[in-house]
């Protein structure tokens, strides 16, 4: 496969100290990234003294704030940045317009408004959410000075919203300009692991399976890895005209993906039941292909690592592909007599689901391909002759832009952010405390903003350390350096080392929280402003008030409804199962890409710790019903093909066509309802279409497209996928969980 | 030529109106690259960009203010 020249080039590129070479090139990205957070702060100091701007802090806290590693994101953010404070801006003025004399009514309405900035801020994904953050917070920050000072209003605004757009636009420029580092290098790097990552899971897959406790692991790996490039692909979105015509691609990259990854689960669960007995037999028919393919999939993972581009990795799939066609054909003849009708039935599953599982990795891999190496869309047309292609209608490309989610979370959050502001107010407002604004003011910052986070414990906890490391750093400037010099070279050249910690941070993704908490509060704190003398006494009072804000906040998402809470899990466990319905009812146009999407999504809220035992029973219904799912849809878009051509409407399929249509009725009922009762209909009503399936005539109605096994079987695979599906869910109820309502209807089905 | 305009009774500084439209206009030419695929030729898009942008406004700004 290779070409001659690869062992030269594998001498040539043996390198001489094997580790030294990748942390060179991360330590060189990590300087620069720090060296331009660092020179976009400085310039942005210099021209906010310039331009006597009131308050040159917040421009660098917003250069620390949007300045990140990659061009794209930088401007994504500083847009929603710039839009957020936009409108919080003009919503504080209206709060001090209508509530000037009443400061009981001017908070109530400051913390409603912020209570429904965050509620936003949970419903949507990415930057989209930090406008909504920034919205609620600007509000906080002009709106409180304001109504304490209501005659200078207007100015209060104006400066906040010009302090932040110089911020935006310096931290916008340096990134662009300086030494820029693009996105598309960082999403081909994450597409590239997603990939390899893909392709281990496969090979271990066809290696005999995969537990269903490794599983679930993976599937969550999984979905993070896809979200995290969907995040990236709408970053890119801001940042080349280029990256806006990749969007598509890489947004069909993932629709199938998922479906690939379905694909595999559906196989996994199959090739693992073929070890036991009865199906044995069955498993080793197909042992000597299934170590072919996974030598092959082994080979290209290596390939993938060594370069970005897979070596026509999917041509070698079509190979495979056509080797399957010449050999199950006899090897089912023949082994068609020694089986009985359920291993046969196996026998035909581990077929259907190792050329589906083939021809979407096809696809998958092709895609990849041409992302990479800047194909364009027409030459995927080709694509469309693998099998399954008249159901390329019904794959559309899936984005993760507005997560899936239940309204409880964003009302959950709006009601905390309510609390603490209402709280923190009330203390200020009772104890005439000094610092009781800025107290305040961070209280809703850091509330609005950890709510978005999945884990907001752990990030005000990160927040606290970076806070110390900044009120630390503070004094040190402040008592020490900060009356030594004089003029703004020395101010700049003293400030280096202290501004540079914060982007250093930012380098190590497990510190995210440390840094945004140096990255606020240092310059804050230390930074001297134009007008205002400097006082020490001042320093230490602030400081500790937003200790304590932070601390408040902290308890806050500890103490109400923390991540994880019942009400949050019954709520997502009820929208998945409402997901089964829609698979069950919606018009098939990009069902599947959606139920795909919107299933990952919930699976991903609910688990919080996949290694507690509640959270993986609760895993692994989520994943069973991941699979009915998918095998309804299948069996959905199956049938259209007897709606589609009416001439040959045989008395049989339109049988089929209603009792399983029942079927599925009656699965949408018990789903709708919740009520395991049912179960056992359901399964009598689909049992009731097997045996229909069963009279229907041996035609090869769809020749062209489907070799291997004609429409009956195929009907009767899905129809038995299902019926197993559904007698599992029937032995382990505990998937109703949650639910205490449910003990007793669990009981009852039992007796 | 007037250094300030009455928008709305409020005197608003021309060069503003001149900052608007040298952003349409950069918008446009900008468009204008993608669609010819211009960046090809250009050391560093982003810089080129800026300039061009700096370029423009600059010249209207100065041949209004003279």
């Amino acid at each position: 496969m290779n070409s001659p020249i690869s062992p030269i080039k594998s001498v040539r590129s043996l390198p001489r100290w094997p580790l030294l070479g990748p942390w060179l090139k991360e330590q060189r990205e990590t300087w620069i990234f720090v060296a331009k957070t660092v020179l976009a702060a400085l310039l942005t100091l210099w021209l906010a003294y310039r331009f006597n701007l009131e308050s040159p802090s917040t421009a660098v806290i917003t250069v620390f704030i949007v300045m990140q590693s990659r061009n794209g994101m930088v401007l994504a953010k500083g847009f929603y940045r710039a839009l957020g404070t936009l409108v919080g801006s003009a919503v504080a003025v209206i709060l001090v317009a209508s509530f000037v004399e009443d400061r009981i009514l001017f908070l109530i309405g400051l913390a409603l408004w912020v209570g429904l900035c965050t509620a936003g801020a949970r419903y949507y994904r990415n930057f989209q959410a930090y406008a909504f953050v920034l919205a609620g917070y600007t509000a906080a920050l002009v709106g409180l000075p304001a109504a304490l000072d209501p005659l200078h209003t207007f100015d209060i605004t104006i400066t906040r919203v010009s302090d932040v757009l110089l911020g935006i636009l310096i931290a916008s420029l340096v990134s662009a300009i300086v030494l820029p580092q693009s996105m598309r290098g960082l999403l081909l790097s994450t597409s590239q692991l997603r990939f390899e990552h893909f392709l281990e899971t496969t090979e271990r897959v066809l290696n005999g399976g995969i537990p269903r406790k490794d599983w679930s692991r993976l599937h969550l790996n999984a979905i993070n890895e896809m979200v995290k490039l969907d995040s990236y692909r709408s970053s890119g979105l801001f940042e080349s005209a280029r990256a806006r015509q990749q969007h598509l691609h890489v947004q069909q990259m993932i629709a199938e993906m998922m479906a690939a990854a379905s694909s595999l689960h559906l196989l996994n669960t199959h090739i693992r039941r073929m070890q036991h007995e009865p199906f044995c037999v069955v498993g080793d028919c197909f042992k000597p292909m299934l170590s072919r393919w996974s030598e092959l999939i082994d080979e290209a993972r290596t390939t993938i690592a060594q370069s970005p581009t897979p070596l026509a990795l999917y041509a070698r799939l079509e190979t495979l592909y056509a080797e399957m066609h010449t050999e199950i054909p006899p090897l089912r003849l023949q082994m068609q007599d020694s089986l009985t009708a359920e291993q046969l039935l196996s026998f035909d599953t581990a077929v259907l689901l190792l050329s589906r599982f083939l021809s979407e990795l096809t696809l998958f891999s092709h895609r990849y391909d041409a992302l990479h190496n800047d194909r364009s869309l027409v030459t995927l047309k080709m694509s469309g002759r693998y099998f399954f292609h008249q159901e390329r209608e019904y794959y559309q490309a899936a984005s993760f832009g507005k997560p899936k989610t239940e309204i409880i979370q964003p009302l959950i959050a709006a009601l905390r952010s309510i609390v603490v502001v209402a709280l923190m107010s009330a203390f200020w407002l009772t104890t005439a405390w000094p610092s009781g604004i800025s107290a305040t003011i961070i209280a809703v910052v850091i509330s609005a903003l950890f709510s978005t986070f999945p884990n907001p414990v752990a990030s005000v906890k990160q927040m606290m350390i970076g806070f110390m490391l900044a009120f630390s750093g503070a004094i040190l400037f402040s008592f020490f350096v900060l009356p030594q010099i004089q003029g703004f070279t020395l101010l700049a050249l003293s400030l280096i080392p202290f501004l540079l910690i914060a982007p250093y941070i930012l380098s190590y993704p497990q510190w995210p929280g440390i840094a945004a908490g140096y990255g606020i509060f240092f310059p804050q704190l230390t930074i001297p402003d134009n007008l205002h003398a400097f006082s020490y006494s001042g320093l230490i009072n602030n400081g500790i008030g937003e200790l304590i804000a932070v601390g408040a906040v902290g308890i806050a998402f500890m103490v109400i409804m923390p991540v994880g809470n019942w009400l949050e899990q019954h709520r997502l466990f009820r929208a998945l199962q409402r997901q089964i319905v829609a698979a069950c009812r919606r018009s098939l146009k990009g069902l599947r890409s959606s139920f795909e999407r919107d299933t990952r999504e919930l699976l991903r809220q609910m688990v919080t710790n996949p290694t507690s035992g509640q959270d993986a029973t609760r895993l692994r219904a989520a994943l069973r019903m991941q699979d009915l799912g998918e095998a309804v849809i299948q069996l959905r878009i199956l049938l259209t093909r007897i709606g589609n051509d009416r001439s040959a409407f045989s008395p049989p399929e339109a049988e089929l066509n209603i009792a399983v249509d029942k079927a599925i009725h009656a699965l949408e009922k018990l789903y709708k309802t919740a009520n395991i009762t049912q179960v056992n209909d359901t399964i009598t009503a689909f049992n009731q279409s097997f045996k229909l399936a069963g009279n229907l005539p041996e035609t090869n109605r769809d020749t062209s497209t489907q070799q291997l096994l004609d429409f009956k079987r195929l009907v009767l695979i899905y129809i038995h996928l299902i019926r197993k599906l559904l007698h599992s869910i029937q032995s382990t109820p505990s998937s109703a969980q949650q639910m205490p309502a449910s003990s007793t209807q669990d009981t009852h089905h039992a007796s | 030529m007037p250094r300030e305009i009455p928008i709305f009774n409020a005197m608003v500084p021309t060069l503003l109106l001149i900052l608007v439209f040298s952003i349409i206009v950069y918008l446009l030419l900008n468009q204008i690259l993608v669609d010819w695929d211009l960046d090809r030729y250009v050391w560093h898009p982003a810089l080129f960009r800026l300039s061009l942008f700096v370029c423009f406004f600059c010249a209207l700004g100065i041949w209004w203010y003279q």
